[in-house]
């Protein structure tokens, strides 16, 4: 099958669904996901999305750049971060005005609560900013935006898995993907692409993340010869359920939750005085991390507790349901008379496809863009987030850079004209042959258990912390990984909705994905953010107050030698570099 | 294996691209009791047999793709544990839409029933410079309806709904025309009770509460399509106003 | 149930709800057919010696009798769970449909047994 459209999405979360929406003013939109639109993970998504509206506290979008800025640890480019944070207000508001049903205050305005690293007049205390809705604040908004894309008329494509991007030059021209269903490989043409895939957390053990986070289309690019930046940064947030690394939102704490380790101290008094456990994730994991590998975790085991019984019953009901429902169900723990089993679980990529503010995908260092093809959310790098993004930033970063992308690649069509692909080798080659090549494979290998090493891999050497000794050796691994990988059996060879073709697919993308992150955390020698080296333990700005880009080399594997770097320098507007203490 | 851990998985099996009918299968698989029944299906795609299809994604209850018959009930296989299971675990795909393949069903028609209610937010006018204000009480009468995460259990499990499937839009749309209806903010809710008030809404629902034992998000479905029913009755005695 | 379900072994019950709305409908449908000929008898049966007669079918036949007390369980069923249904649609909560179904079906039977005790003895 062939397709046209104007613009074409990727992937139906909330950055995807705000990109759709804003380019349905310009032209025909289609979305194509490999999940049915509120299957997405934004949907999972709990806490909030931050906007200096002063509901609840006084608060300035000013208090609000610097906060990312600093969580940052300075890494984020400061141009992007005030466009996102003077955004924010109108864009929450925005929201309203769609149907999103925020929780109220008693005076019936948006209600907000208090989030990690989010603090009023430059740090002097923590500032209610976070706008939610109970603790399931994704879900409502990614309900809302998928009615008001189905309002629009957007046409959507559901369980379409993306396998090519159709590129000739710099010029994107749409994609390929395979309809899960039929098995169906079909082209799709657009005058601009939009990629907003999420995120790639299912390259580690413990993670938050979806089994569907694969990071498919950051593959792709990598595929391409185009960059990736900044992957050695993948935020930890510090409170995962033991065990399942299922999330418990920051909002916990926000309402009152205090960390608690084996002795029964509040251990974030020590590691951050003033805002204690409302500290920045990668603080609060490495703090975590810290007590459990110096014997102060909870009894033999290696988590510690969350402990929300200070909060009264009434608020836990209101505000944070999901998760008292959560530690029922899956710890049999009731969050109101026990605390609640936590270790740090991977979260979030702050690096990905770099992208101007407009969400043009960058084909290298200097900036030069691609035509046509835009990338925005998890997947992309604006870079707002920098070394290590701050609770509530990730949804309004969708949101704010969705809408940005879908502007202007719905204009793109008055720029250049893309016919409708023809169906020829040319086209689904590529897409076909990822697919054949799979089927080609003999062996006694299987995709669950490359897949299972390849996090343990990663959660051993690339997780909080990390040392050179751990890196190279993790590198060591993925080339064996990538070994294994290519004697996969594939037992299923129909055609119909074959999940174990596409999930050996994925476990390609997922070991190169990690290739990189490996890699770019090996040549960054410093601790900035997430990125916490143990053999660097300081932050150096003389040397590494940059962005990484990296480039997959042509040719064959070799230790450190597959991957090519180049750097890109952080825009500093108005907020000069300072030791970054809570 | 530990005794006590073995768990025996009968799946109901179907590829109609291979196999005029469905036949059934049995895997057997170690689950801690703590251990959701996707852990045993995905234990079973990774070791044993990889063509078994079904669908995931968060895997905690939040995105609805898992939705399954579990043991006969309508159920995600992510948010039901072992220990919660007898030995013996039989699982299905939905009932009431068409088999794809394995445990995947085709949820279109399912969609295309939600997307029959104008299920958006109708505006009465150009918004307001701030958020349109909604007191605490007013959200609360939406909470319910809000926590959907359409991932079909109660459509599926109304025997209304399997019996007419052309005809009844089917709990889920009801669930979601009510979000809006009771929204203080939306400005269509007398249409949209009308259009739910017409031969095939609210009124096909017999209060079997199918819908609400089997909802894994714990909605009153049953008790917000008998909200729609008082609230049409009384828009046909009173005079139209927006009643509570 | 439309494929080999026998391969399942799932003890299927049907849900509470299910069951009152089969009991509800069942009995209303077997109640109109009765009904019918009983207009039929009140409104056209204008001879005093058939009417005895037919009466009297009823009055002097134990299992007719026993018949009598199967239609007061039809109304009962009928009349109870409709009562049921109503306060549930009037807002009575959801999570108390099990109980109201129970709660229906022991006033039905304790006035079925002291409705029976009546008829038979009549």
């Amino acid at each position: 099958m062939l397709h046209r459209f104007d613009t074409l999405v990727i992937g139906s979360g909330l950055a995807g669904l705000s990109a759709a929406i804003e380019a349905s003013r310009h032209g025909s939109v289609a979305v194509i996901a490999k999940l049915y639109p509120t299957r997405c993970h934004s949907s999972a998504a709990q806490g909030g999305i931050a906007a200096a509206l002063g509901n609840e506290d006084p608060d300035s979008p000013e208090w609000h750049v610097y906060d990312t800025i600093k969580g940052s640890d300075y890494l984020a480019d400061q141009d992007a971060v005030r466009t996102m944070c003077e955004a924010a207000v109108k864009t929450v508001i925005g929201l309203e005005h769609m149907g999103v049903p925020f929780s109220r205050t008693p005076g019936g305005k948006i209600a907000q609560r208090r989030f990690g690293g989010h603090t009023k007049e430059f740090g002097a205390a923590p500032v209610r900013r976070a706008c939610y809705c109970a603790d399931r604040t994704g879900l409502a908004i990614v309900t809302t935006l998928y009615e008001q894309s189905q309002r629009r008329g957007i046409k959507f494509f559901p369980e379409f898995h993306v396998l090519d991007i159709m590129m000739e030059g710099d010029r994107c021209l749409g994609a390929a993907a395979m309809e899960i269903r039929t098995g169906e490989i079909c082209a799709f043409s657009a005058c601009a692409t939009i990629l907003a895939t999420g995120g790639y957390g299912r390259v580690f053990r413990t993670t938050s993340n979806a089994i569907q986070s694969t990071g498919d289309l950051p593959g792709i690019l990598l595929e391409k010869g185009l960059p990736l930046e900044d992957m050695e940064f993948f935020q930890f947030h510090p409170t995962g359920l033991y065990g399942l690394g299922i999330l418990v939102t920051e909002g916990a704490r926000g309402e009152g939750g205090v960390l608690v380790n084996g002795k029964g101290e509040r251990f974030m008094e020590r590691y951050a005085p003033h805002i204690k456990d409302l500290a920045p994730r990668d603080m609060v994991s490495r703090a975590i991390t810290t007590e459990i590998r110096e014997g102060r975790g909870v009894g033999e085991r290696d988590f510690v507790y969350l402990d929300l019984r200070a909060i009264p019953e009434k608020t836990l009901s209101e505000r944070l349901p999901e998760i008292m429902n959560f530690c029922r169900i899956y710890m049999g723990v009731d969050p109101s008379v026990a605390p609640i089993p936590v270790v740090p679980t991977a979260h979030y990529a702050m690096g990905g496809i770099p992208t101007d503010q407009g969400g043009r995908v960058m084909k290298n260092e200097a900036g030069e863009t691609t035509l046509g093809l835009f990338a925005a959310g998890e997947c992309a790098c604006v870079s707002v987030h920098g070394a290590n993004r701050l609770g509530c930033n990730s949804l309004l970063d969708t949101v704010v850079f969705g809408r940005r992308a879908g502007e202007a690649a719905g204009k793109m069509k008055d720029i250049f004209m893309v016919e409708a692909a023809a169906e020829s080798e040319e086209v689904l080659g590529p897409a076909k042959n990822t697919v054949s090549e799979i089927l080609r494979r003999r062996g006694d290998e299987k995709t669950g258990a490359v897949r299972k090493d390849l996090q343990e891999l990663m959660m051993g050497r690339c997780s909080v912390f990390r040392n050179e000794a751990g890196l190279k050796a993790a590198l060591e691994g993925i080339k064996e990984l990538k070994e294994r990988a290519k004697h996969i059996a594939i037992t299923d060879r129909g055609k119909r909705f074959n999940t174990e073709v596409l999930e050996a697919i994925e476990l390609g993308r997922l070991i190169d994905l990690a290739e990189v992150i490996v890699s770019s955390a090996v040549q960054r020698k410093e601790s900035r953010g997430a990125h916490s080296r143990e053999d660097y333990p300081e932050r150096d700005d003389k040397n590494w107050l940059k962005h990484t880009f990296a480039f997959k080399k042509a040719g064959a594997f070799k230790t450190e030698g597959n991957i090519e770097f180049s750097y890109r320098p952080v825009s500093i507007a108005g907020f000069p570099l300072r030791k970054r203490e809570y | 294996m530990e005794k006590d851990r073995v768990k025996k998985f009968r799946i109901k099996r179907w590829d109609p691209e291979r196999a005029s009918k469905p036949r059934w299968e049995e895997f057997t698989v170690s689950l801690d009791p703590f251990e959701r029944l996707l852990d045993g299906l995905i234990r079973i795609k990774d070791n044993l047999d990889g063509s078994l299809t079904f669908r995931s994604s968060c895997a905690h209850g939040m995105c609805g793709s898992c939705a399954m018959k579990i043991n006969g009930k309508n159920a995600l296989a992510c948010q039901t544990l072992a220990k919660n299971t007898p030995e013996v675990v039989v699982l299905e795909p939905l009932p009431a839409f068409p088999v794809i393949k394995d445990l995947v069903v085709d949820m279109d028609p399912f969609f295309e029933k939600i997307g029959r209610i104008m299920p958006w937010l109708l505006e009465d006018g150009p918004p307001p410079e701030r958020e349109r204000t909604q007191s605490p009480e007013e959200m609360k009468k939406i909470l319910d309806a809000i926590k959907c995460i359409m991932c079909g259990c109660c459509t599926s499990a109304c025997p209304v709904y399997r019996a007419g499937k052309d005809l009844y839009l089917g709990p889920a749309s009801l669930v979601k025309a009510a979000r809006f209806i009771f929204d203080s903010r939306d400005a269509g809710w007398e249409e949209r009770l009308e259009m739910v008030s017409g031969k095939n809404g609210i009124w096909r629902c017999h209060s079997i509460y199918n819908c609400y034992e089997v909802c894994p998000r714990s909605i009153d479905v049953t008790g917000i399509i008998s909200r729609l029913k008082r609230m049409s009755v009384k828009k046909m005695l009173l005079p139209p106003r927006r009643p509570g | 149930m439309r494929y080999g379900q026998k391969g399942a072994q799932v003890r299927r019950r049907p849900g509470t709800g299910f069951l009152a709305f089969i009991l509800h409908r069942g009995s209303g449908i077997i109640l109109a057919f009765f009904i019918l000929p009983h207009l039929y008898m009140l409104y056209f049966l204008k001879d005093p010696a058939r009417y005895e007669a037919i009466r009297g079918v009823f009055i002097n036949r134990m299992a007719v009798r026993l018949a009598g007390a199967g239609l007061l369980a039809l109304v009962l069923a009928h009349g109870l769970n409709g009562a049921r249904v109503m306060l549930l649609e009037a807002g009575a909560p959801s999570r108390l449909q099990k109980a109201l179904f129970v709660t229906a079906l022991i006033i039905g039977l304790l006035l079925l047994a002291a409705g029976a005790r009546l008829m038979i003895a009549a």
